[in-house]
């Protein structure tokens, strides 16, 4: 018994000491150092300092770009949330022969490299003339969204128990009426949480946005552009912190969501 | 009975042929397509629909390209390693040891990786530079002379972000695997007289192979079509392969070129997730 509970301390140090140190170290070096009053992100430290906050709004550039990739991702999420949820529907609840098929068709998109993705579909729209904007941003998205969705519902959905959507059909009601008045608040949760998700990522999907934007600005093509400046990195600082700290709360209530509703982690695994 | 099969067909086809149809034309087309690209006779801004191999020959006879494909694999798969050996204590640890909170740390794990790709490679570089906190403080309690950069612009660092990156995709896969073992199981092994380093080795580790498997797959092949972390952290004599097909496309506008290397990168994850499998062993327990 003793045994087990020094293999428990030391394997529990362990993990605390790695999630410090690999996964939060470099967020809590942004956010302090939004504060410091230097043009150069180090020590020794300058002082406190608001001032790079209140550039943001000055910025013209990030502020539009701010607006262009909140509105993508609203847009995504929707469709995405649409579509991949028929899709789930598609991989739990009917019996057909080509069913596993299907579900690896929808996954496949899912652990492909992002970057060929974006490479592909900037070479697709060359080739059928399609001027890249905000509209192809949006579609481009969609097409990982949409296996990302599906992913996370159809996992919730293979444990929903479609007899009840019957039963309401037999007892008169029509299709849309069994949807919406009975599987719909069961499985609102992970909807809300898949649709979290999909914003978020949507919202900071870098590699893709890179290769289909053209001349538009999204937030992460921004701020990649904006490394390249060492007097813009104080201003990187401060708008990524307010963003962490956003987007932390967001997924947080949506992890809360998640957790009330299923086994969280499992979704993205099973 | 016949109307009855005939709407659930109809029924059927409503859920499947949106994502079917819109995964077909934005991301099975244009995937064909890029292979198919890759075979066009391609310069600097120029694209011939005539059949050639140029493209995958000017790759495989240059060896500065290959050199890039060499650390490109040594750079994951050392990243890959390195995971598994960090995560996997912590997959234990939530899987195995733990009783409560074991959901709560797995969240604490999951949301900040979620968030700010690009800015959490740069706090990287702030970290790591010469001004950084590791250098500073090593400055301060005297192991350092004067200030240096710590392993920063090496495949080191990028070794270090990727970790930063993909940790959580180790160790939630690893605990899933391991909360699935029957108790039973364990207490069958013990009452046989196993002690515990023959339990880890013969029922618990082959039990977590499959866990380990799915975050191979989920994190390997985006791996090798990482750029902006060698960008950022790698310096100026580290590229990846997705820094080439990057460069091909968004610099030198030789987009047949980096079709072929986008082709490359497949071909070469779906070889070694191929190998892995039989390697493993793991046709008998998929």
């Amino acid at each position: 018994m003793k045994r087990d509970s020094i293999v428990k301390g030391i394997l529990g140090s362990y993990t605390a000491v790695v999630i410090l140190l690999v996964i939060y170290l470099p967020l809590i070096v942004l956010i302090v150092f939004s504060f410091n009053d230097s043009t150069i992100s180090g020590l020794p430290w300058k002082g406190f300092t608001l001032k790079w906050y209140a550039e943001i709004g000055k910025n013209d550039v990030l502020v539009s770009s701010l607006i262009n990739s909140v509105v993508v991702a609203a847009v995504v999420t929707v469709i995405s949330l649409v579509v991949g949820f028929l899709a789930a529907r598609g991989m739990t609840k009917f019996h057909y022969r080509l069913k596993s098929l299907f579900t690896g068709y929808v996954s496949i998109p899912f652990v492909m490299p992002w970057m060929l993705i974006g490479v592909a579909l900037l070479l697709f729209f060359n080739l059928i003339k399609m001027p890249l904007s905000l509209f192809t941003v949006i579609i481009s998205h969609i097409s990982f969204d949409i296996p990302l969705v599906a992913v996370l519902i159809s996992s919730r959905l293979s444990k929903f128990d479609y007899s009840v959507e019957e039963a309401s059909r037999d007892l008169g009601s029509t299709p849309f009426q069994s949807f919406f008045l009975v599987t719909l608040p069961i499985i609102a949760p992970s909807l809300i949480s898949a649709g979290i998700f999909s914003f978020s990522w949507s919202f900071d999907a870098f590699y893709i946005t890179h290769f289909v934007s053209g001349s538009q600005v999204f937030f992460p093509t921004w701020i990649w552009s904006a490394l390249r400046y060492p007097n813009k990195l104080p201003l990187i600082n401060a708008v990524s912190a307010l963003i962490l700290v956003v987007e932390i709360i967001i997924i947080t209530v949506a992890e809360i969501i998640r957790m009330k509703d299923e086994d969280a982690s499992e979704a993205l695994f099973m | 009975m016949k109307t009855k099969s005939l709407k659930t067909h109809a029924a059927l086809m409503m859920n499947i042929m949106p994502s079917f149809v819109y995964l077909l034309l934005l991301f099975y087309v244009p995937m064909v397509l890029m292979m198919v690209i890759s075979f066009w006779k391609s310069g600097f801004m120029m694209l011939e629909p005539v059949f050639t191999l140029d493209n995958y020959r000017n790759f495989f006879h240059n060896s500065q390209y290959l050199q890039i494909l060499r650390d490109t694999l040594v750079i994951t798969t050392g990243s890959m390693f390195m995971l598994f050996v960090i995560g996997y204590p912590i997959g234990y640890f939530l899987g195995r040891v733990v009783k409560k909170y074991d959901s709560l740390i797995l969240f604490l794990m999951i949301v900040p990786v979620e968030i700010g790709f690009l800015v959490r490679i740069y706090a990287w570089k702030i970290i790591l530079s010469k001004t950084g906190i590791i250098s500073s403080f090593l400055v301060y309690i005297g192991v350092f002379k004067e200030p240096a950069r710590i392993f920063l612009y090496s495949k080191a660092a990028i070794i270090l972000v990727l970790i930063h990156e993909w940790l959580p995709y180790v160790v939630i896969p690893v605990t899933i695997a391991l909360k699935g073992i029957e108790p039973a199981t364990l207490e069958a092994a013990r009452d046989l007289g196993a002690d515990r380093f023959t339990i880890f080795r013969e029922i618990i580790f082959p039990l977590s192979i499959p866990g380990l498997f799915a975050s191979f797959v989920l994190i390997f092949i985006p791996m090798l079509g990482e750029f902006a972390i060698p960008t950022i952290v790698g310096g100026s004599s580290t590229y990846m392969l997705g820094n080439v097909i990057n460069n091909q496309f968004m610099a030198a506008g030789n987009w047949g070129f980096g079709s072929a290397i986008g082709v490359i990168l497949l071909f070469a994850s779906t070889l070694l997730i191929g190998l892995v499998i039989k390697v493993s062993g793991l046709e008998k327990l998929l």
